[in-house]
């Protein structure tokens, strides 16, 4: 379980992180969900006892985490897969760990394995891949057999195979009882992991809700109506309690009734109507509709992003 | 797209009983002595400091061996048999001090800091872990070559006779000094390098205090030449491995005082922002 309240912190001029009060409960994957800048990384830094909050506190367990002795049993965490010497051995990155917290050798070559790493074990780190660099930091915070995991936008630089690797382990740890806080900058992979959504935007909270609820909100279609009568059909439905919008193309966006319900009003009426289609949004147009005023960088053109930094 | 769970079950593995603080102790220093066990830079640091040493021991001993009989008598009379077989000790403080930077530098430049302090909350603790290996390893190889070139620095100089021993007045005391001061520059490192955490600036500040400040200092007027001079560390040094009598500014007593203090203010000042400042 961690526990933030009224959780700020602020560099100079700049909130990175506003006034977050939420709970990571034990048992689910808790996506930690918000565009570049948001904030994640900062908040997982303060749970952490890494960054000190300039007002408000979070704890672990009920715990300050600077008070934990040992946390690595308590808290595994991967913030940085990049946050490794170069010169060192993925084994003993993991030994000198392991070995500050009481964690025998035994124990390290058990997560390399489970991560898939023994076969280079005693490589140095500096030619490993991204997705490589991944997994070992995923073997770090697995070492102390830890009730909380946090992972800071894991998924980058693994593959495919590595992906559905690291869903399947997710499920794995939440399914045991344990608290898993994941963070992206990603829904549609946030929805295909998690269960439970924290969404932030320029570090306030903004949606703290089932992954379920936030499907079905964001799945509300609109239908498109093009018609050479729309101004008395928009009229008609909105007697009718529909919402109606002006839409491209001349077009009328309707939402809240049924394509059936806007020709059957339509029929009774003589209006004609040359289109009639319905448009579902998408998980990420809901995300991006969500936090689409806390952006904290944007392109001056629309371009899709595809990744992180 | 989730199933409920009647009631999560705990996953978490805590240590039955707290450990102790011996035992929170031992395993940090265990970290640390895995960490400088396993960078190459520490290799490389040891490897310049003993190939310095004893190839300028070496040369310099031969050279006045060969050179004795016909050098004038204003050299031979300042030819100072002990000071003489520390000459290669520039090359190895300055390994030995950017190593001290890099074993915690290197972890703020990379960002492994946060791991180790995600798995060590208590900074100060993982510093003094860090002063406690580094400064052993220092220690070790320090003494090691300045007793090694001591031996072989007066092997060479017995040729003409020209050697000291062990046991005569001052010579223990200032094997030991001379090796020690490699433990004393390597901290004064890894208290820059928890200062200032970038390589870089901590280095670039240690070699101006232990190499540039003294040239400086040297080009004051005297008195403040001797005045300030005989507190650097480097002049501590001499004044402790010298064998003329007209460079001791300070008892021996109070240099080996004053060249503890650096290590000490150092670290202390690393200590006082490590756990201030957000990782």
């Amino acid at each position: 379980m961690i526990e933030a309240t009224a959780l700020t912190k602020r560099y100079g001029g700049t909130m990175a992180v506003d006034d977050l009060t939420f709970a990571v409960r034990p048992g689910h994957v808790t996506g930690f969900l918000g565009p570049n800048g948001a904030g994640k990384s900062t908040t997982m830094r303060m749970i952490l006892g890494l960054d000190a909050p300039t007002k408000g506190s979070v704890t672990v367990d009920g715990h300050r985490f600077a008070d934990l002795i040992w946390p690595l049993h308590r808290v595994g965490a991967l913030l940085d897969a990049n946050a490794l010497h170069g010169g060192r051995t993925a084994h003993a990155h993991l030994s000198a760990l392991a070995r500050s917290s009481g964690i025998g050798p035994s124990r390290v070559r058990g997560v390399l394995a489970e991560v898939g790493l023994s076969s280079v074990a005693h490589k140095r780190v500096r030619g490993f891949s991204l997705g490589m660099k991944q997994r070992l930091g995923i073997a770090a915070a697995l070492l102390g057999d830890p009730g909380i995991l946090m992972f800071d936008e894991p998924v980058n630089g693994l593959d495919p195979e590595g992906i559905r690797w690291i869903r399947e382990l997710f499920r794995r740890l939440a399914g045991e009882g344990r608290t898993v806080l994941v963070s992206s900058h990603l829904m549609s992979e946030m929805a295909l992991t998690a269960d439970h959504l924290l969404i932030i935007g320029r570090g306030r909270l903004i949606a703290d809700t089932s992954v379920t609820d936030f499907v079905s909100s964001a799945g509300t279609s609109r239908l498109l109506v093009r018609s050479s009568s729309s101004g008395e059909l928009a009229r008609l439905l909105l007697a009718d309690g529909a919402a109606v919008e002006p839409g491209p193309d001349a077009q009328i966006v309707v939402t809240g009734v049924s394509a059936e319900v806007v020709g059957d009003l339509a029929a009774g009426h003589n209006i004609p109507i040359y289109d009639l289609h319905t448009e579902h949004a998408s998980l990420e147009e809901a995300f991006m509709t969500l936090t689409a005023d806390r952006v904290e960088f944007r392109a001056a053109a629309h371009t899709p992003t595809t990744s992180e930094d | 797209m989730t199933t409920i769970t009647a009631e999560p079950m705990r996953a978490v593995s805590q240590p039955s009983t707290p450990p102790t603080l011996a035992k929170r102790a031992g395993a940090l220093l265990a970290s640390e002595w895995i960490k400088i066990r396993s960078v190459r830079s520490t290799y490389w640091a040891m490897l310049i400091s003993i190939v310095a040493v004893i190839v300028l021991d070496v040369l310099i001993a031969r050279h006045f061996v060969t050179s004795w009989d016909t050098l004038p008598a204003s050299e031979k009379a300042s030819f100072d048999p002990l000071g003489v077989v520390f000459n290669g000790f520039g090359f190895a403080q300055l390994a030995i001090t950017s190593l001290g930077v890099l074993v915690i530098s290197s972890e703020y430049s990379s960002g492994l800091i946060r791991t180790t302090f995600s798995a060590a909350p208590r900074r100060r603790a993982v510093l003094m872990a860090k002063a406690a290996v580094f400064g052993a390893v220092a220690l070790v190889i320090g003494e090691v070559l300045s007793f090694g070139c001591f031996w072989l620095g007066q092997a060479i100089l017995s040729g003409k006779h020209l050697g000291i021993s062990i046991s005569d007045p001052g010579a223990l005391r200032a094997v030991l000094a001379a090796g020690c001061y490699l433990f004393v520059a390597g901290i004064i490192g890894l208290g820059l390098g928890a200062l200032l955490r970038s390589t870089a600036g901590a280095i670039a500040s240690a070699i101006g205090l232990l190499f540039l400040l003294p040239q400086v200092v040297g080009a004051l007027p005297s008195p403040w030449r001797s005045d300030i001079g005989k507190f650097l560390p480097g002049n501590l040094i001499s004044q402790l491995t010298s064998s003329d009598p007209s460079s001791k500014l300070l008892t021996p007593g109070w240099c080996w005082v004053v060249l503890i203090a650096y290590p000490i203010v150092f670290l202390a000042a690393g200590a006082y922002v490590i756990s201030r400042r957000d990782a």
